[in-house]
């Protein structure tokens, strides 16, 4: 409130407010309720190293105790940690009650492992967590934080691509380097269909964000294995590792169509990344050792991402974006004058780029925000 | 209509019946399945979020397992070990034909029942790491009449690996 205060402050003497309007601000801003965000951070970091330490103590002691007195003692805690929800939610303590939520997913998922270990079960690692996220579902739904939800987000779309990658293994049609490509490819398109979806049914926005959230994590996290893979010798991939991934490209490009929250030029930029983000991964499996290629690619996506988050209103990630059209320029020229680069002129040559790039980013920054923006009518 | 305070609770239940019936069919398939003894090999020391453990390949002494089969993309890829007689199979045996079968599926050529690890404490993990290199190991394993396994004993010469231990450690 003290900065807040100091700026109205500014504003009118600078005359770009009336005192009314300085009024307005000042009891508007007063009356919004405190954040806590370093309170809940804290909070929630507290309740993880608690429940990671359960987890330690059921890993390194759990032969010195019986299963009968494990197994009661657990089934306590997750009950008495119910009934502390329950009885904060009750009393309207946000902060706990959401600190509790955090505890007890992670309770449960300490409880799966105590169950695996007393009757020595050993299932895929994916497995339990892939069940874990559907049983912890329905209390993840109740908490009011962004950060539960792209916990659960995160655990759920991560173990349910490398499900269904193994499964692909399983029935033998992918090799595993095949199926972890495929998981790579496949990760975004499916998270952004679920996101639309989810902004489509205007069902709960919080899980549509956090699965936003998962489509840029995953999707630059595929964008650099691909082009990595362009860069990379034969691969050994055949074309129908991305299949699943081309029909997915092809759906999420037709079910733009309908979802309401995006305007005419937002669609138009998604289904552009939309099809550079397959042509790349098109291009991971036939082309080899093709440094240019796969940078051309790299660069492209992440202009048009950046483009669309600049319409979207998002500046930080728009920042971002660029900040990585950037370093991938600069990799380019390290990679194909490596002899170059090492050199004093090559680090002087270097240098110029970078400060030349940091010059022209000043300069344009605003003009391409700009233009950007406008493109979203 | 349900109020948010129901929900919670239902939401709070789902998870704890689930953990209570996993626990249930995981203790059923301990009491009531019928005991086999494996021979054991291929040893793996780990250290993940459940603990210490061993993991091994079991000789199930069935021949031609994990072939190639068709592909059939309805179906769950499950395999199924016949033990009584030994048979492998990736169609579920007759009781007919089968008096014993564990039910797993194939990746890599290689049968997985869930009952390829053993937990052991974090004390005795090195002392059993270098014992099973050099002795005879078999496992105990329940199995119901509906495949489901669990391990209930590790062996070291045919004695409790707990047992062989102490007698290892008085010995010396």
């Amino acid at each position: 409130m003290k900065n807040v205060s100091r700026y109205i402050q500014n504003w009118v003497q600078k005359g770009l407010i009336s005192e009314e309007q300085a009024q307005k601000i000042a009891d508007f801003e007063l009356k919004k309720q405190p954040s806590h965000f370093i309170s809940w951070g804290f909070l929630i970091i507290g309740f993880m190293v608690l429940s990671l330490g359960l987890i330690s103590t059921i890993a390194a002691n759990w032969h010195d105790i019986s299963d009968g007195v494990k197994l009661t003692i657990d089934f306590l805690a997750l009950g008495l940690t119910a009934y502390a929800l329950l009885r904060t939610q009750e009393a309207n303590k946000t902060m706990l009650f959401e600190g509790l939520i955090v505890f007890f997913i992670l309770l449960v998922l300490a409880s799966l492992g105590l169950l695996a270990q007393i009757y020595q079960l050993s299932g895929a690692w994916y497995n339990t967590l892939f069940y874990w996220s559907l049983i912890t579902f329905p209390i993840a739904l109740f908490s009011e934080r962004g950060f539960t939800h792209f916990l659960w987000t995160f655990i759920f779309a991560t173990v349910t691509c490398i499900k269904l990658a193994f499964y692909g293994v399983d029935i033998g049609i992918y090799t595993e380097n095949e199926a972890l490509f495929a998981l790579v490819a496949f990760a975004p398109l499916a998270s952004a269909m679920i996101a639309c979806s989810l902004y489509y049914l205007k069902w709960d926005n919080r899980f549509a964000n956090a699965f936003r959230f998962f489509v840029i994590l995953s999707g630059l996290f595929a964008v650099i294995i691909a082009d990595f893979t362009i860069n990379g010798p034969d691969n050994n991939l055949r074309f129908t590792t991305l299949v699943p991934s081309l029909l997915l490209s092809l759906l999420l490009i037709v079910y733009l169509a309908v979802v309401p929250q995006l305007t005419r030029g937002q669609k138009i930029l998604i289904k552009l990344i939309v099809l550079m983000y397959f042509a790349m991964f098109l291009a991971a499996i036939f082309a080899e050792n093709h440094s240019i290629l796969g940078a051309a690619f790299s660069i492209l996506i992440y202009s048009l991402s950046a483009i669309y988050f600049a319409t979207a209103c998002q500046r930080g990630l728009f920042n971002l974006l660029t900040f990585l059209v950037g370093v991938r320029f600069i990799f380019i020229y390290i990679n194909q004058l490596y002899s170059l680069a090492t050199t004093g002129v090559g680090l002087i040559l270097a240098g110029v780029l970078i400060i030349l790039m940091v010059y022209l980013w000043q300069k344009y920054k605003n003009r391409l925000l700009t233009w950007a923006e406008e493109l979203k009518q | 209509m349900i109020t948010k305070r129901q929900g919670i609770i239902v939401a709070l239940i789902i998870p704890i019946l689930f953990l209570a019936g996993f626990l249930f069919k995981s203790h059923y398939a301990w009491l009531v399945g019928e005991r086999v003894t494996l021979s054991v090999h291929g040893f793996d020391p780990r250290d993940l979020i459940s603990g210490n453990y061993i993991s091994y390949r079991i000789d199930y002494k069935v021949p031609s397992m994990c072939g190639p089969h068709q592909v059939d993309l309805t179906r769950p890829p499950q395999a199924f070990v016949c033990l009584k007689p030994k048979i492998f199979s990736y169609e579920r045996p007759l009781s007919s034909s089968c008096d014993l079968y564990i039910k797993g599926y194939c990746r890599y050529g290689r049968f997985h029942a869930g009952i390829e690890h053993f937990y052991l404490p974090e004390k005795d993990i090195k002392k059993i790491d270098k014992l099973i290199r050099y002795h005879k190991v078999k496992i105990i394993v329940s199995i119901t009449k509906s495949g489901s396994a669990v391990v209930t004993q590790l062996l070291l010469e045919d004695t409790p690996w707990k047992t062989f231990l102490e007698s290892t450690e008085s010995s010396l």
